[in-house]
């Protein structure tokens, strides 16, 4: 059955579509993110009824592992990382016969094989129906060789000729590493797959707050309205995370926190903030927004990129009180090296509605807290009717809180009470927990449920991808080539270097306090 | 009413707050905060005074108040943190707010900016009231003045205040937030007064042919207080750079204390006198007379049990009846605590910290 077809019995109230029988195969199952994020998210799907009666979940490694094993190791996993802990004993049992592990290595076309015998076992027992997910947490280096492995041997089906079982593909980020890299994994995707077979998952689009995003700016017209250059002074978006890398030097050597958190999730932020009213809720009408603001922003100059653009890595300093290491001292990373934990930088959107209204970004890791949250900074009122107050009066900020601690706020001023008008800001804060009192549910939940519907909505599309690599691909390139002079230029637990400063601060504008 | 959890984990405040709060909110406390407030102090005899301070703060205005007590011993070594609720208002529970205790030995005072960082409320102002002397080396407030919007010097703790005034005018020049203390803040209600009663071209031109001034206070000190002349200094120096006067000389006579300035109608002698008292707090002004070259008189006499200002003015011709202005209550009252969170300091205190910084007063505030 096509998700298009008609269902006479579902609920348009509801207004959630239901997942269609299906299996899904984690490739790189023993990595982190399946005990960390996927089975949690399964498990609670389950709980909650979320996932089709008809599934399955197979495991795709090269580890040698039985299915109890796999099992056991999953309901630690699940006991220690779900957002509803303990796990319920019955229910893990019965969801527990619907996972299964299979051992084989990438390029094992046997391996491929044998797969193709389990699913189709487990189609005949578990009613699955032929429909599959894939989801590909490896490294990035095998996508191409899983994809093409997955193609070869039919486990792919094809998206124009194949109507009555469907098959989609789950990557992880990242998608390339710059835009040549980026647009030759695409060209290779393209042999096997149809772009709407390909759910390029960013966790962040699954996430309550972000989702709300498109809900709070246009279902509240008060908001909307005023949401352009004429009242917004500039927009500030900060992923801070008060954790360093860990054990993932490698990684970071690699990667750097250009690539890992703002050219994709603060991308997915900025173009959500910014984007224009889609036609509809649909898939495409809202990808279609978003790309344009992406490709709406001002290319960097790459003469006077410090201008606009600055990096940072992380020394020793204090979290909770406590030494830490500075990013040279980490494992797996080089003492001299020039990867960047914060990046900083001053955007504008070339549009009529942002004309002149700077987006400022700032990511970093060891910074004093975690938090991520977008304010938008309003204009100032105009000041002579307060002079005699003898200071400028605090901006209304309206800060949406992705987390922790979801919700929105408003800053505002207002009169202290006297027989005098000091005016103080005070704010308005919606909190999620405290409204809603039940836990939301984690964004891979939102996102693997929307994959086995078909709904790409909280994907992001090749075109937003690419939008964003064009942006950034010649930052990374410069900053290759350019090594950091006064690396490391901040303490662990303070907010960044002097310089991330000073980029806000010269026109007249600072960084929220957080 | 204090709900307490006692030493716990740093990575742990929220948390504990948290829960601390799950069980207020059972008995109907709403979590309240209007701004975050950040007291340190480093030397044990200002610690309950600052303490005292706070808590009538919170009675007036919910706060998140981050309380640091530092040791300045070289060799002490420690970091404790707890953390309470604490009730706000008059006498009920209804409204509630957060307080955040850090104990710090000096060995790790360098660490106390990164613990705070993290516990700021976001889009409230940051007050800072700090305790010890900027002009001493500080681990703490260079990293934390950055996030302040106001910042509130306790200068009781001023080692010399002529170097202290300097500090304070470096700092004002260069600080985007505002820069008051506690001293002047507690002079408001004379400020006031004077404000009220030379309000006239002729009280104006009286003051202008001013040719001595005597201003009386209590300088008892109680172990809390070991300054009792400043706001007595204050006072001197918020009227003569008023009346753009130019300081000439200083000359200590016994326990009485003389500056001298000179203006187009003459010298102006402004002397210093304590007394000893035990009705009212140290440091408080007790009286000033003003006569003038024109044989104007005024004096202004604080009526302690009343809490008010009695003044009288006189001349070789007349003698008018006595006005009463009513002080302000530092220790219950909304308007001391709106001078010190709401007010902008206005010039007249950079200008009277200008005029402190030209005169060393050695002598007259010793260490």
């Amino acid at each position: 059955m096509t998700t298009t077809e008609t269902k006479p019995l579902e609920e348009i109230s509801r207004l959630r579509k239901v997942a269609e029988p299906c299996v899904m195969v984690i490739f790189g199952a023993t990595g982190d993110l399946t005990g960390r994020k996927l089975f949690p998210a399964l498990y609670n799907l389950y709980r909650e009824g979320q996932l089709p009666p008809h599934f399955a979940c197979v495991a795709f490694a090269r580890r040698e592992k039985t299915n109890e094993q796999f099992r056991a190791e999953m309901l630690d996993a699940v006991n220690t990382y779900s957002r509803i802990k303990p796990v319920d004993k019955e229910l893990w049992e019965s969801f527990s016969e619907q996972i299964f592990y299979h051992r084989s290595d990438f390029h094992e076309d046997d391996g491929y094989e044998s797969l193709k015998t389990l699913l189709h076992d487990l189609d005949n027992k578990l009613g699955t129906k032929g429909n599959r997910v894939f989801y590909l947490s490896t490294q990035p280096s095998f996508f191409p060789l899983v994809t093409e492995k997955l193609k070869e041997h039919e486990l792919i089906y094809d998206f124009n000729t194949v109507h009555d079982k469907w098959s989609r593909v789950i990557i992880e980020k990242p998608f390339g590493h710059d835009l040549a890299s980026a647009q030759e994994l695409q060209n290779h995707l393209m042999k096997f797959l149809n772009e709407d077979q390909i759910y390029r998952i960013d966790h962040y689009l699954g996430k309550e707050t972000v989702q709300n995003l498109l809900i709070f700016r246009f279902s509240n017209p008060i908001f909307e309205s005023i949401w352009n250059n004429h009242f917004v002074d500039n927009v500030q978006i900060t992923v801070s995370e008060e954790i360093g890398i860990g054990t993932r030097g490698k990684f970071w050597e690699e990667a750097g926190l250009l690539r890992d958190i703002v050219q994709n999730h603060m991308m997915q932020l900025l173009s959500l903030v910014a984007m224009e009213p889609p036609t509809s809720f649909k898939a495409n009408a809202i990808r279609d927004e978003k790309v344009k603001v992406v490709e709406s922003i001002r290319p960097f100059p790459v003469q006077h990129l410090h201008k606009f653009i600055i990096r940072g890595q992380y020394g020793p300093g204090f979290i909770n009180g406590e030494p830490v290491k500075g990013y040279r001292q980490e494992d797996n990373v080089d003492p001299q090296s020039n990867v960047e934990t914060f990046a900083a930088m001053e955007l504008f959107i070339d549009n009529w509605r942002w004309a002149g209204v700077p987006f400022y970004l700032r990511a970093g890791k060891r910074l004093p807290k975690r938090s991520t949250e977008i304010a938008i900074v309003f204009k100032d009122a105009p000041g002579f009717l307060f002079e005699s107050q003898g200071k400028k009066l605090e901006a209304n900020t309206l800060v949406i809180r992705i987390q922790p601690d979801e919700g929105i706020s408003l800053k505002m001023n207002c009169k202290v009470p006297g027989l005098t008008n000091p005016i103080q800001p005070v704010k308005m804060d919606f909190r999620y927990g405290s409204f809603f009192g039940a836990t939301p549910p984690e964004a891979y939940e939102r996102l693997i449920c929307d994959c086995m519907v078909g709904d790409n909505t909280l994907f992001a599309r090749v075109d937003e991808v690419m939008a964003s690599w064009r942006l950034f691909t010649p930052v990374l390139e410069n900053w290759a080539s350019e090594k950091a002079k006064n690396f490391p230029n901040y303490k662990s637990g303070t907010w960044g270097p002097e310089e991330a400063n000073v980029l806000v601060e010269r026109n007249g504008r600072k960084w929220r306090v957080m | 009413m204090t709900n307490t959890a006692g030493n716990i984990k740093i990575a742990d405040i929220e948390s504990e707050l948290n829960r601390l709060w799950e069980s207020q909110e059972k008995k109907g406390s709403t979590r309240a905060c209007l701004f975050n407030l950040i007291i340190y102090s480093s030397t044990e005899r200002r610690v309950n005074y600052l303490e005292d301070m706070a808590q009538t703060i919170i009675k007036k205005f919910p706060c998140r108040l981050i309380f640091i007590r530092g040791n300045e011993s070289v060799g002490s070594n420690y970091l404790n943190v707890s953390v309470s609720t604490v009730s706000s208002g008059a006498g009920n529970d209804s409204i509630a707010c957060d307080q955040i205790n850090i104990e710090v030995g000096y060995k790790l005072l360098e660490r106390v900016p990164f613990l705070v960082l993290p516990h700021l409320i976001p889009d409230l102002p940051v007050y800072l009231l700090w305790g010890q002397d900027p002009t001493t080396e500080n681990e703490i407030l260079p990293h934390l003045e950055k996030f302040a919007d106001r910042l509130i010097f306790d200068s009781d703790c001023a080692k010399d205040l002529q170097m202290f005034s300097i500090k304070l005018l470096k700092m004002i020049e260069k600080s985007s937030g505002e820069i008051l203390d506690l001293n002047w803040a507690m002079l408001f209600g004379w400020r006031e007064a004077f404000s009220m009663v030379f309000n006239s071209k002729e009280s104006l031109d009286h003051m202008a042919h001013a040719k001595a001034i005597h201003i009386t206070y209590n300088a008892k000190k109680n172990g809390v207080v070991y300054h009792p002349e400043i706001r007595a200094v204050y006072l001197l120096g918020w009227i003569a750079s008023q009346m753009n006067w130019r300081f000439k000389s200083i000359e200590q006579k016994g326990n009485l204390s003389q500056t001298v300035f000179s203006s187009d109608n003459g010298n102006i002698i402004i002397s210093l006198f304590p007394q000893e008292e035990n009705e009212t707090v140290p440091g408080n002004i007790l009286g000033v007379e003003i006569s003038t070259y024109t044989d104007h008189y005024y004096s202004f006499t604080r009526v302690q049990a009343q809490s008010k200002i009695v003044i009288h003015i006189s001349s070789a011709e007349a003698c008018d009846l006595p006005i009463t202005i009513p002080l302000p209550d530092t220790k219950r009252g909304f308007t001391f605590l709106k001078e010190l969170f709401y007010y902008s300091p206005c010039d007249s205190y950079k200008r009277m910290l200008t005029l402190l910084s030209e005169i060393n007063w050695q002598g007259v505030c010793d260490i």
